[in-house]
């Protein structure tokens, strides 16, 4: 009965455009249908949680605060040295992971619409992140399987390389539309497509597990 | 651009930080009632030309408070720790 | 015989290939392609660039790069028009239109040239010596007039429609400079493995190997430096880029111009770009630039620098004259002499030395070079064109004139520091180089060649390897690797007289610094008014503010202070450098962050219902929240008492989704909230609200808010929407600073939720209509109960709280069924006819019932001032007690909040009022101000809120509101701040 929106619902059917030269180097848009949690814990209850944590996703939860780790169709970030996010395209993950962190002692909070998923793929991808974030987005600095906490255009923001040139970019609900609009005027210059996805498209293939590396 | 050693995040730029004040002054306890302890506290500070241990917070990253040492003649950048890890003096 | 500059058939870097015809003043002017706007301007004829800035003197081309004072000249058209850019850095292309400035009614003939005549007024200074009579505030008279013939070019008040872009960018090594040093430094860098960016101002790579014959050794080497550069992948050039800047954390900001692309704003490509790039070393090679020699009149057309001279001969192949005087006292003006000779002008050398090395002498002799050793120029003559001089020995004895049409002049070098700087690091003077280099380095900052007193070739090549090895292993690379060998044959004299000789004194003016107009004398006549202090100078006489910041100037009116000191030079020292290095468009520092882009825009969840539906929007703070709907109104005085009425007469509904939202959660999150508001919440139930205030230490109020406890480890707090980011900084403090023993966790949902207030005697209601499952009534969720259910598997939090004073639920649902939500509210809710209401309407429901807000809460006021102080509990400790008994904030006489009703009928009683007792004048601080003021539909009069000295004590009293800046003034009264419902019984229902 109650229908599902998207903050950027109208902000993505005016289509692409070309590039200063001719031609679209890029692909951005919005990622459909991701969960998110954030996981806090204390020191008493942390091993704790992480146990449950590893249990309920399939994967280890990083001790990187660099690197994301993954499984199927979760994807955990260590954001703080107490807490974690964890992605997901799976609807019931939030549910679950409630009941066990919970049962684990730890602090489970449901992100879900707080945050909209952008995806910034093709050529000219890190081009266009250097007109948006003040990161070193070089290989050896930022690699795939990387991800960083921080702002774009004075709202804070969580990057996360996802490929070669594959990036997503989760940003506030409430900033999405300017952030989307100040993203189209940045990439003007490089040409674009439009494109939605869905969360389960966008996963990384069936059992490739990224290993935690600092 | 003053760019400040996350110890979690790496270093950044300070834009992303937001600026928490001297951090060489232990804070009162919370059940403290004396007035002069929390007036000595909360107005009186030192304001040393060179080396400063000050607090900011990664507020457009992992939202964590930060001890930073840092020279105020020259913005020289030292070390930073987690202000969790052992805060005060 | 004939005078003035020629093209020369062959040589230089142009391409004869590509002719270029750009617009001059309406007219064609042509050129090639590898052409300034000033070679082209120069091989045309055009002698006269431009007219001085105060005495309108004629000027001509003296430098032939950045460092040029004279040929400033206005670029573009409508929008894009541009004034004041050096014509020397102008790249000749097709489309570019250009004029000269500051003539009328043109340059060559300006009526502004009889300022000279009014020389005696306009010394130093002149604006608090002369125009100051004959009575006080004469000045003003004259003002305006002095202010329109200030200036050079005029900028235009139409809008650019150009792009400017931004970006960041991250390297390893930041190499600035691509001359011999810079070259050598970004290959020796990336041989030792590091990453290497390396900037260069000029299209060309080279620097000051620009300057040299094309058929040379020089170029030939210069060439294979480039090439090696090219042929390295982990070198990234980047051609057309200044460092304007240099900051903290290494941290350089690089200007790139891309006009020369001709750039389409439409397609999205940008005029330039600024770089934001961080280093983690950076070696500096920018080179020196040529000092000129002092004397009278050298500000003639046809004086130039040696440099100069020798570069638009090499460079663009421009003789810039056909019978030339090098007066010079280095090395470098024989080079000048040496290829001018050798292109067929007739030179003569003036030479202060005694005598210089034989093979410079020899050469000289063989290409035919008359040559006077000993002996300096006293004065130029000629007037709109330099047409002699008047030579003089240094020894003593009489002068004698010798003809010329060209007078090139060096007097040694100065290195470009300015970057090197601009952290604070002052420049040393070295008086065995008579130049100041830069100071001491910081860790990570290297320099090399011209810049560190390496001039010849050779030593910028060494000094630049060196440099870029130290740089590299200074960024964590020390590979072995190998460079291009040091170039053999290429070395080129460098002495020069380390004593200059003082200018000499007589007829004519000698120019300083030739951009703002300042003479020798003026200088003298700023020591003698006591303006000694080098930066007492700069600003007395303007000496080195103009565009080109003194480049040619700063080191020749230091010496000249020194003098007239008697002290060191060193001594005297120099001004402070700032960012930005040569001039930056403001556009390209502002660069996308304009109109709909300027500062990001927080939107509620609901926004596209309330835009579809017929809400005027309004900024609050980074939010868009509605003002008002069309459906109550066509303007916001008539709508919001309409939809005041529907609220408190029937049921609205109001979007809060832009409140504070803070999640609260762990076993100690009771004792945390304990601890952080002033009443107490350890004992707060499970399923209940209660409302708190929050205190800073120093017992002002931070904020206030609704704190919901859902179970026993999990709160929901809410805080006000101008504070929210600082009430979570300020949790995020305390439980990491002050009390990390606290399991506690803090997350912001203000993004996660969609809130919406459903007000009014009908809102019981409205929520029976739109949630049947639910038990709304009042014993099953009383006044400040709360309720977490499941709405079709979607969370939903009910909230009995009320802003407005009547009954009232906020409803919590994910941000993303927030419109979802919405309409069922109002579809269910239409037969009692619900509707939406705005901001305003929000804003004054409040006001009637006293609730404080932003307006109050502006963190200089006490919970007493507020009259909160009850509020504070007495068995706790709190946040802010301590501070809060110290006696001037318990002092009687404090502003505090009181209630206002307004006793002019029909009167405007505007929030800022300042309050005064009946019989005060009105005048100074008064004894409050009006705060928060709406017209109260319930009492159908204008309200208030405010602060007043004493507080509730006057009330009853009749007293003052007064605006002056509008010259109003409205009588109220001070009545209780609670206006409607004081008993609070529509709460209760």
């Amino acid at each position: 009965m109650f229908e599902r929106t998207t903050s950027l619902a109208g902000c993505l059917d005016a289509g692409g455009r070309d590039g200063a030269e001719g031609g679209r180097r890029l692909r951005i848009g919005e990622v459909r249908g991701t969960s998110l949690v954030q996981v806090g814990t204390w020191t008493e209850v942390h091993a704790a949680c992480a146990a449950a944590l590893a249990r309920v996703c399939g994967c280890d939860p990083p001790a990187s605060p660099r690197v994301a780790t993954d499984r199927d169709a979760h994807r955990l970030y260590r954001i703080a040295p107490d807490q974690w996010w964890i992605a997901t395209h799976d609807e019931a993950l939030p549910a679950t992971l409630e009941r066990e962190i919970g049962a684990a002692g730890g602090a489970v909070t449901v992100l879900s619409d707080a945050r909209v998923r952008l995806a910034i793929d093709g050529v000219a991808a890190k081009a266009l992140l250097s007109r948006l974030v003040p990161l070193d987005l070089r290989d050896a600095a930022f690699p795939v399987g990387a991800f960083a906490q921080t702002g774009v255009h004075h709202a804070p923001a969580l990057l996360d390389r996802i490929g070669a040139a594959r990036y997503d970019l989760y940003v506030l609900t409430t900033y999405a539309v300017s952030t989307w609009e100040w993203t189209l005027d940045q990439a003007l210059p490089f040409g674009y497509d439009v494109v939605v996805t869905a969360a389960a498209d966008r996963s990384r293939p069936m059992n490739s597990t990224t290993r935690d590396s600092r | 651009m003053l760019r400040i050693p996350c110890p979690h995040c790496g270093e950044r730029d300070y834009t992303e930080f937001r600026y928490g004040g001297d951090a060489s002054k232990p804070r009162p306890a919370h059940d403290e009632r004396d007035v002069r302890a929390w007036h000595d506290h909360v107005f009186v500070f030192a304001n040393p030309r060179g080396p400063h241990r000050e607090y900011w917070q990664h507020v457009q990253g992992c939202r964590q408070w930060l001890i930073l040492e840092r020279d105020t003649a020259t913005n020289t950048v030292g070390a930073a720790r987690l202000a969790r890890d052992g805060a005060g003096a | 015989m004939s005078r003035g500059p020629q093209r020369l058939a062959h040589g230089g870097r142009i391409d004869r290939d590509r002719p270029i015809r750009c617009d001059f003043e309406g007219r064609p002017l042509e050129g090639f392609a590898g052409d300034t706007l000033a070679s082209a301007m120069l091989a045309s004829g055009i002698a006269i660039v431009g007219r001085s800035f105060k005495y309108h003197r004629p000027r001509g081309l003296f430098a032939a790069g950045v460092e040029e004072p004279n040929a400033l000249v206005t670029v573009g058209e409508g929008g894009r028009t541009t004034p004041n850019l050096p014509a020397t850095t102008l790249e000749l292309r097709a489309g570019l239109r250009a004029r000269r400035q500051n003539g009328w009614p043109s340059v060559t003939i300006d009526l502004g040239a009889m300022n000279g005549w009014l020389a005696p007024l306009l010394s130093a200074g002149f604006y608090y010596k002369t125009f100051m009579g004959p009575r006080r505030g004469s000045w003003m008279t004259y003002e305006p007039f002095i202010r329109r013939a200030a200036g050079l070019g005029r900028a235009v008040h139409e809008r650019d429609p150009d792009r400017y872009h931004a970006r960041h960018a991250f390297t390893d090594v930041l190499v600035i400079g691509a001359g011999p040093a810079g070259l050598a430094a970004a290959l020796a860098a990336a041989a030792a493995g590091a990453e290497v960016l390396l900037v260069e101002q000029d299209p060309a790579l080279g620097g000051a190997l620009l300057a040299a014959p094309v058929t040379g050794p020089l170029e030939h080497w210069r060439a294979q430096l480039e090439a090696a550069v090219r042929a390295t992948p982990t070198i990234e050039v980047l051609t057309r880029t200044t460092a304007i800047g240099v900051y903290d954390g290494r941290t350089v900001a690089l200007l790139e111009r891309h006009d020369h692309a001709a750039p389409d704003p439409e397609r999205g490509a940008a005029r330039e770009t600024v770089v934001t790039l961080r280093a983690r070393a950076i070696v500096h090679a920018t080179g020196a630039f040529e000092r000129p020699l002092l004397f009278a009149d050298n500000d003639r057309p046809g004086v130039m620098l040696a440099s100069a001279a020798r570069t638009y001969l090499n460079r663009y192949a421009v003789a810039p004259g056909r019978r030339a005087l090098v007066a010079t006292c280095t090395d470098a003006g024989w080079l000048t002499a040496l290829d001018l000779a050798a292109a067929g002008t007739a030179v003569t050398i003036v030479e202060q030395r005694d005598e210089v090395a034989p093979p410079l002498a020899d050469a000289a002799r063989g290409a035919g070079i008359e040559m006077h050793t000993g002996a300096t120029v006293a004065r130029a003559l000629g007037a709109r064109a330099v047409a002699g001089a008047l030579v003089e020995p240094l020894a003593g004895g009489r002068g004698r004139r010798i003809d010329c049409d060209l007078l090139c002049v060096s007097g040694g070098w100065s290195p470009a520091l300015h970057l090197t700087s601009h952290t604070g690091r002052k420049p040393r003077y070295h008086p065995e180089l008579d130049a100041f280099l830069p100071g001491d380095w910081a860790a990570g900052d290297f320099g090399a060649g011209a810049l560190v007193g390496a001039y010849s070739p050779p030593a910028a090549y060494a000094s630049g390897l060196a440099a870029g090895r130290a740089a590299a292993a200074f960024s964590g690379h020390a590979r072995a690797g190998r460079t291009p060998p040091a170039p053999a044959d290429v070395d080129e004299p460098t002495t020069f007289a380390t004593a200059l000789a003082p200018p000499r004194h007589g007829r004519g003016r000698t120019f300083v610094d030739l951009q703002n107009d300042v003479t020798l004398k003026d200088v003298a006549l700023a020591h003698a008014e006591g303006y000694g202090a080098v930066e007492h100078l700069k600003r007395y006489t303007t000496l080195g503010m103009g565009t080109d910041q003194g480049k040619t100037s700063n080191v020749n009116a230091i010496a000249m202070l020194a003098s007239l000191d008697r002290r060191g030079i060193g001594e005297t020292g120099t001004t402070t450098f700032r960012p930005p290095y040569t001039p930056v468009s403001v556009g390209a520092l502002a660069a996308r962050n304009l109109g709909r882009h300027f500062r990001p825009i927080r939107r509620s969840p609901l926004e596209r219902w309330h835009l579809a539906n017929g809400a005027t929007m309004i900024e609050a703070g980074p939010w868009l929240r509605p003002w008002f709907y069309a459906w109550a109104g066509a303007d916001v005085g008539s709508a919001y008492l309409e939809e005041m009425r529907l609220v408190r007469g029937g049921v609205g509904i109001c979007d809060v989704s832009s409140l504070g939202k803070i999640d609260v959660q762990g076993p100690d999150a009771a004792e945390f909230l304990n601890r952080v508001y002033v009443n107490g919440f350890a004992k707060l139930a499970v399923g209940r609200a209660r409302y708190g205030v929050m205190l800073n230490d120093d017992a002002s109020v931070l904020d206030d808010g609704t704190t919901a406890r859902f179970s026993e480890r999990r709160y929901f707090m809410t805080t006000t929407t101008a504070q929210a980011g600082e009430v979570m900084s300020w949790l995020e403090f305390l439980l990491q600073t002050a009390w990390p023993e606290l399991r506690v966790h803090v997350v912001s949902v203000t993004d996660a939720w969609a809130g919406m207030s459903v007000a009014g005697p009908r809102a019981r209601e409205a929520l029976e209509r739109a949630l049947p499952g639910v038990d709304v009534s009042n014993e099953a969720l009383p006044h400040m109960g709360v309720r977490e259910v499941a709405l079709d598997g979607i969370p939903l939090r009910v909230l009995r709280l009320s802003f407005s004073g009547e009954l009232a639920y906020e409803l919590y649902v994910p941000a993303n069924h927030g419109i979802a939500l919405w309409e069922h509210l109002l579809d269910r809710g239409a037969p009692l006819g619900i509707k939406p209401y705005g901001l305003e309407a929000l804003a004054s429901l409040r006001i009637e019932k006293g609730h404080v807000a932003g307006l109050e809460l502006d963190h200089r006021n006490t919970l007493d001032d507020l009259g909160l102080g009850k509020l504070a509990a007495h068995d706790k400790s709190y946040v802010g007690r301590a501070l809060r008994a110290r006696p001037a904030l318990q002092a009687e006489d404090r502003w505090s909040l009181v209630g206002l009703e307004c006793l002019d009928a029909g009167a405007r009683l505007r929030g800022g009022s300042i309050l005064f007792a009946a019989g005060d004048a009105i005048a100074g601080h008064g004894r409050g101000y009006v705060t928060s003021v709406t017209f109260s539909t319930v009492l159908g009069r204008t309200i208030a809120l405010g602060l007043y000295q004493g507080g509730l004590r006057h009330r009853g009293e009749e007293i003052v509101c007064a605006f002056p800046l509008k010259d109003e003034t409205v009588r109220a009264r001070i009545v209780s701040p609670v206006f409607v419902d004081p008993e609070g019984t529509r709460l209760h229902v």
